[in-house]
Parts: structure tokens; sequence; C-alpha cells
């Protein structure tokens, strides 16, 4: 079976000169399909760097980045875009909904921009929300919705396009713990449910204790990688 | 599809903004029309006013005539001869004999020199209409019956209808020889040239006065068409029949100046409206900045989620040309509406026609703008573009945004 994701001595520096920074330095980790992921480390750790090369935002300065099988060293910037829309689903940290769209229009841009045909994108995108518990709310804007609920709309919209791997840089950061532990706990049963492929980076001991799969990174090494029961 | 109604959504969520520099736009394209529909309506009436009211579409009158104001003089009178009024008769649509001459006009202690000008009552309406004339009294037919004095003239002397004016001039032979006679009409015909001076007087009293022995001082002729080639040509057949010492004289001709002065206005107004729209593609620019700035971390994520360099592109654009299209046609549609109205609603000039003493402008003091289709596809179209080409360069700027800097934003 082939790897969601695969890293192989992965090195990102930032700047030049005197003033470059490496941000990663040698990292290698494959992420297996189905599997549940927590990137953890202290602040300036290098998890969003990661997670960015993952998510095919960004191409590392050394190493191979494989995602679902394809390397994405030497892609164009459109040929990125278009493996992101198809292949990759984004939960960020302030939820990063697009204001002037309702609910169900953000989760249809993601089908819209992915290179899928979908049938009925509209039914699909509604079966989406309902299965995140926001049945009856795709007709309202971001600003009507409190955080918990904008953020399940965000793991909608990133779920709904059957992605190989979904990116969660912080999901819980902005919301309070018990909102937090829903989402999470919604994470975890879409994990299961659906067989999403889920890597998080996150601060929160919360999230740590429901991974399978702890990662830890300081100074931009793999310091631990730990599988939890 | 989603793209448009995105862009749509954007435009109207800073409702503020957006009408801002809306605003500029259709104050661009507004002022282009408007202004040259005002411009046209000038021109119109300047040429309509020389033909209708001077000279009809060419004159013959003798050669070397002076065209200053007020100056007629009556050494170089000439007759019809009867194969040129054979050859007018089949080549215009009407055409008369005019007597001008500068006679000093008396009553009582005042005197003024005016614009005296001999008319053939039977023939003269046909190549100066007279739909716009307000009589008091009546046009007189014959010199029994007396003369017609334009408004300010008969201000000037205090005359009125029935009151006895004495003109003085001197003959064609250079006498002295002054006549007095009924004042038959007072006219206004919102002419400057007509109502500031003219007297008009039947044609056999003014060849009594001027001792002129049936010659004349112009042939003025009407034609069907006023275009400036027809009448060009028409022209030149006119000079080939008036003989050597005649000269022929076109609407064209005698509205050069005044048309020149046109053209430069014309330049001026197309330069101001130059700035206008260089401002309004600033605010246009800089509303598609804004938007771009504010939304950094949106972009992020439309890239994120897959959206293309070039769709990010297409999206600023799109909120630009929007407003281009929506400003340029509100402009368009006011601008037409106030049009629209000035064409059948005049504008009183008397006032300040009144104020620049423009005695021997030949205008309307009624104008009526003309409205000229030319301009709002001009205006629209330069409205649109101007608002694309402004808006390319911030939107290449959201589109080339590294993905991962703007949802780190
Ligand atoms: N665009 C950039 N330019 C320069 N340096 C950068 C850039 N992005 C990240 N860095 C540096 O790279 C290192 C890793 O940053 P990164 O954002 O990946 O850390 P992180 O683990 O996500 O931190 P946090 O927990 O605070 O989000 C840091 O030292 C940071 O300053
Ligand atoms: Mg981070």
């Amino acid at each position: 079976m082939v790897a969601a994701c695969q890293l192989e001595s992965v090195r990102k520096t930032y700047g030049d000169g005197a003033g470059v920074v490496n941000a990663l330095d040698g990292v290698s980790l494959v992420i297996q399909p189905r599997e549940f992921t927590v990137l953890a480390g202290p602040s300036g750790s290098g998890k969003t760097t990661l997670l960015n090369l993952i998510g095919c935002l960004d191409q590392p300065s050394a190493g191979s980045v494989l995602v679902d099988g394809q390397n994405t060293s030497g892609m164009t910037s459109r040929q990125l875009a278009a493996l992101r829309a198809d292949r990759i689903g984004f939960v960020f940290q302030s939820f990063n909904l697009v204001p002037v769209l309702t609910a169900a229009e953000n989760v249809e841009m993601a089908l819209h921009l992915s290179g899928k045909k979908w049938g009925d994108v509209r039914d699909r995108a509604r079966a989406m929300l309902a299965s995140v518990g926001l049945d009856g709310m795709h007709t309202r804007y971001p600003n009507q919705l409190s955080g918990g609920q904008q953020q399940r709309v965000a793991i909608a919209r990133a779920l709904v396009k059957e992605p190989a791997l979904v990116i969660a840089d912080e999901p819980t950061a902005n919301l309070d713990s018990h909102t937090g532990e829903e989402v999470l706990a919604l994470v975890r049963r879409l994990n299961e449910e659906k067989g999403a492929t889920f890597v998080c980076s996150t601060h929160d001991a919360m999230v740590m204790s429901r991974a399978r799969r702890v990662v830890t990174l300081r100074d931009g090494h793999i310091v631990s990688d730990e599988e939890r029961a | 599809m989603i793209l448009i109604k995105l862009a749509a959504r954007n435009v109207r969520r800073n409702v503020v903004r957006s009408s801002l520099s809306l605003v500029a736009v259709i104050v661009g394209t507004m002022s282009l029309i408007v202004g040259h529909a005002f411009l046209a309506g000038l021109r119109v009436n300047v040429i309509r006013s020389q033909i209708d009211v001077v000279s009809g579409d060419a004159v013959l009158q003798p050669l070397d005539y002076p065209d200053e104001r007020l100056t007629h003089p009556v050494d170089a009178l000439f007759t019809v001869e009867p194969d040129l009024a054979t050859w007018l008769d089949s080549s215009t649509q009407a055409w008369t004999t005019r007597l001008m001459f500068v006679p000093t006009a008396i009553h009582g202690p005042d005197s003024i020199r005016v614009r005296g000008i001999g008319f053939d009552p039977a023939r003269d309406e046909a190549v100066f209409p007279r739909d716009a004339w307000k009589v008091v009294g009546h046009v007189p037919k014959s010199g029994a019956e007396g003369v017609l004095v334009a408004s300010s003239v008969a201000r000037l002397l205090s005359l009125h209808e029935g009151d006895q004016i004495t003109m003085q001039v001197r003959t064609a032979a250079g006498a002295i020889n002054a006549l007095q006679m009924p004042v038959a009409g007072i006219v206004a015909a919102s002419n400057p040239w007509v109502d500031r001076s003219a007297v008009f007087v039947p044609m056999d009293l003014a060849d009594n006065l001027l001792q002129a022995h049936g010659t004349i001082s112009h042939v003025a002729t009407r034609l069907a068409d006023h275009d400036e080639s027809t009448v060009d040509a028409f022209a030149t057949a006119l000079k080939a029949h008036g003989g050597a010492t005649r000269e022929v004289s076109t609407w064209m001709a005698q509205t050069h100046d005044i048309l020149e002065i046109d053209k430069m206005r014309s330049k001026a107004l197309n330069m101001l409206v130059g700035v206008l729209m260089a401002m309004s593609a600033m605010g246009i620019a800089n509303t598609v900045l804004m938007a771009a700035y504010e939304r950094i971390r949106e972009i992020g994520t439309l890239r994120a989620l897959g959206m293309a360099e070039s769709e990010v592109l297409a999206l600023f654009l799109t909120e630009g040309v929007v407003l281009g299209v929506v400003g340029s046609t509100i402009g368009c549609a006011i601008s037409t509406a106030i049009v629209m109205y000035f064409t059948t609603h005049g504008i009183d000039l008397s006032a300040s026609i009144d104020r620049s003493g423009g005695m021997s402008i030949p205008i309307s003091t009624m104008l009526y703008v003309a409205y000229e289709s030319k301009w709002v596809v001009i205006a629209w179209t330069f409205g649109v573009g101007i608002a694309t080409i402004a808006s390319v360069l911030p939107a290449r700027m959201a589109a080339r945004m590294a993905p991962a800097d703007a949802v780190r934003a």
C-alpha cells in the first residue's frame, strides 16, 4: 500500500547568509493511510513548517516529500495546487472560512476546486455538513456560527473531497477546552468511520492523549516518535 | 461561476469603500458624456444659428466683404442676373436677396447704429425660418407698412409698435439720406446677432433709402442638406455662376473661428476627463489592493484548497471589472438621463450672453444639448478598461503570494 505521506531527509531553511534559519533539518517520516498522527513540540520547533511541506504548500530545500506516492520536488506551483485540490484537506487554527460564502458554499468550494466530478455538489456538501453535526446550518455565514461550529465546517470542507491526507495545524488552539474536545472527538470519529488520514500539530495535552502516534519535534529534528494504544 | 459569486459578494462586502471608487468612475464617465453633450449642443447651436439666422448654407456677396461686427459696406452692390436666378431656382431649396447696411436709427433724442437688413418679404422666410421669433405687432410685407425692429434696439430707443423711427444712411453713391418710417413690429429672435442690433427693412424701402436701384449685397441660399461636403460642392458651383467680382461664404467658413475654439474646449475637456479617469484608476487600484491585503489569509486558504494562481488573479480582476462595469453603467445611465432632459428642456443662455456682450456671436439663447451615443460607448469602454487595467497589478500581487506565507499571516 502506498504511504499517505513519506519524507526523506527533509531540510527546510528560511532566509540566507547570516540570517539563515534551519526550520527543519534531516527529517524523515512515513505516515500510513488511516493513521492519526500528532506533531508535538515547543514553539518554533518546526511543526507548521513540516505540515506546510506535507500539505504541499511549500517545497523542501533538500530531501524529498512524497504525497500519496507523488514526489513534490520539481513540481510547478500549478501542479502543487492541483495536488492540494485533489488529495489534501486543510484545517486551520483560526478556521479560515471564506466569510462571504455560506457554510454549504464553503464546503462546495472545495468540491469545485478539486479536479474530480462529484455529481450533485450541493447534496454532497449538505450531507457532509450533517455528518459533522451541522444539519440545518448550511445557509449560515461564518460570522453567524460559533468557533466550534466554524471549525466543524472547516473539517467538512477538508473531508468532503475524500483526500488522501488531512492537515490540521493546531485545530483546537482557538477553541475553549470543552469545544476543543468535541471537535477532536469528531475528528477521531471521522478518522475511524471514513478512514481519513490526519496529521495534526498541537500544544494541547488533551489532543496528544487522544493520538495513536505522537511525533515530537525540537529545533527542526524529530526527537521522538511514539505509538500509543 | 462560484468565482463570480465570490467576487460580486466581496465587492458588496465593502460597500463604503467600493462606493467611493464607484463614485470616481461615475464622475469620470459622466463628465465625459455630459461635457461632450454640452459642447456638441453648443456646436449644433452655433451652426444652426448661423444657417437659420445669419447666412443660410452659403451666401454670395461682394468680393472681399468684411466680416467684422457691424460693418456692411454698400459700395459694391450687385444685381441677380436672370441666368443666376434660374440656376439658383434649380440648385437650392430656397434663396433670397438681402441688402445689408449700417444706418443710424433715431428716435427722439436717442440714436444708435444698427444692422439694417433689407429683406425680400416674399422670399426671406423660406431661407431664414422664423420659428423662434416672437413678434409684437407684425412683420411688414412692404415698405409702406414700415420696419421690424429687434427687441434690444427697441428698448434702447424706447420704441413701441406704431412709433415713428428715422433711419439715416450714406447711399450707395455716398450721399446722406434719411427717411422716417413706422415701426410695424418688434421682434425677439432668441439670437443676439438679430436681437442686439437688427432692423428689418422691406426691400423696396431699403432700396429707396440707399438709392440702390435694384441692387443688393447678398444672395442667401438654403439647401435641403447642410452637411459640409454638399455645401462645399454647392459653394464651388455658386462661385462659378456668381461672377468674378463676387465671393461665396459658407456656414463653415463663417463659423470656423468659433468652432476652432470649440475644438480646443473639446481637447481641454478630454484632458480633464483623463485626469478624472486617472484618479478613478488609482481609486480602483487602491480598492483592489486593500481588498488583497486584508484578505491575505483568505487568499492563502483558497490557494491551500487548490485554487490556481490564475484563478486568484481572475478573482481580483473580476472585482475590479465589476467595479468598472457597475460604475460606468451607472455613470452612463445618469448622464444619458441628464443629457436627454436637456435635449428637450433648453438652457437659457441669454443672461451669460448679455454679460459677455456677445453682440455678433450667432448663437441661439436657448441651448439644447446634443446627445451623441458615441460618447456613451467611449465613456463606458474607457471606464471598464481603466478599472481592469488598474486591477491588474494588485491582482497579480495577490496571485503571486506564496500560499505558505499567506495562510500563516
Ligand atoms: N517564513 C519564514 N521566514 C523565516 N523564518 C521562518 C519562517 N517561517 C518559520 N520560520 C522559522 O522557522 C522555525 C520553525 O517555525 P514554525 O512556524 O514551523 O514553528 P512551530 O513549531 O509551528 O511553532 P508554533 O508552535 O509557535 O506554531 C522558527 O524558528 C521560525 O522562526
Ligand atoms: Mg505553528
